[in-house]
């Protein structure tokens, strides 16, 4: 099987990002793409003392913007399945190849990963919001999921080229799955495990509050509408 | 004359040596250059003669002239910022496209 490509976007990571990429080594990944999404801390370059490849946008745009460049970046290199895996060390590296499986087996081209489906206590207010999300999705999108803000996912390199991310904030998200449903593209849900430490919550500066959800909703809301 | 219509009268003359200046540099497309310059006109015309827009006004169904000119801003205001909106979002995603392919570029040039 041919190595996958790991796009990792990253924005002011620079606690985290170095323990990331070294736990993906330890698990053999070698390809492994950081996308610096014009971060002010060291992100870039303690990135690229890491000897991958590490891409930088000389400004801000947001992390459907960053996943996008690491991408179109893959796809470029020759990568046959591509991974979205998180900077902030919520996602397990030893469950990418639970995510690959379904890929390689041909019984779909996108894996997503869902941490409702594995016995795992998620934070209240945070099951509250996602749960929103879930059903925000369903019925303006259709596409009835587990868990639909997950940005642990695997594509083929087919489904990557049809899955091109235009929304460069948090809006991706759902716009993946919208993709997914407008080219009928097969997925499937796996089952993963999200840690959640104190800094991942109170990470709501990276659109993962309260109120970017609001407006996110608003944005999908909008869309549907044809504004 | 009220000193309305003068200040009215005024600011169009200026806005209007505004349209002329951007028409100058190039710009403004040619079919917003002839809108601004009939708009300020206009806008000219109806303060030195109100009367003429109440009789359109009344042509319309509209109680009075003011009613009819307030009517029309509003609308052309929501239309503008629309045109705003999609403009802005437009610009955005060119921003990202440029940013994304230095990023590559960079990136490739490095391994070169």
């Amino acid at each position: 099987m041919s190595d996958p490509h790991i796009v990792i976007a990253a924005y002011n990571e620079e606690r985290n990002i170095a323990e990331v990429i070294e736990n993906l080594k330890s698990e053999g990944y070698t390809k492994i793409i950081v996308v610096d999404d014009g971060s002010s801390d060291n992100t870039y370059s303690i990135a690229k003392s890491q000897n991958i490849s590490v891409l930088r946008h000389i400004i801000n745009r947001g992390q459907g913007a960053a996943l996008q460049t690491g991408m179109t970046y893959a796809l470029k290199n020759g990568a046959e399945h591509i991974v979205h895996f998180d900077a902030d060390g919520q996602h397990d590296p030893k469950e990418i190849k639970d995510l690959l499986l379904p890929l390689q087996l041909k019984r779909a081209q996108v894996a997503l990963g869902s941490r409702f489906l594995k016995k795992q206590e998620v934070p209240f207010k945070r099951k509250l919001l996602l749960k929103g999300g879930i059903i925000a999705v369903w019925v303006l999108n259709g596409i009835r999921l587990s868990d639909t803000h997950n940005g642990f996912r695997a594509f083929t390199k087919e489904a990557a080229k049809k899955v091109l991310i235009t929304e460069d904030k948090m809006e991706h998200a759902s716009e993946i799955l919208e993709k997914i449903q407008k080219y009928k593209i097969p997925y499937e849900e796996v089952p993963v495990t999200i840690k959640y430490t104190e800094e991942t919550l109170k990470n709501g500066r990276k659109g993962q509050g309260q109120f970017d959800s609001v407006k996110i909703l608003l944005k999908m809301i909008m869309k549907k509408v044809g504004v | 004359m009220e000193i309305i219509q003068i200040l009215i009268v005024v600011f169009s003359l200026f806005a209007l040596s505004r349209v002329f200046i951007n028409i100058k540099d190039r710009n403004l497309e040619k079919l917003e250059s002839i809108f601004w310059t009939l708009f300020w006109l206009a806008t000219i015309f109806v303060a030195i003669f109100p009367t003429s827009v109440a009789i359109i006004a009344e042509l319309l169904g509209v109680g009075r002239g003011v009613d009819l000119i307030i009517y029309g801003v509003i609308i052309l205001l929501a239309y503008m910022i629309f045109r705003l909106y999609a403009k802005l979002e437009n610009t955005e995603k060119r921003i990202t496209k440029i940013v994304r392919t230095i990023a590559i570029k960079n990136e490739n040039n490095l391994h070169k």
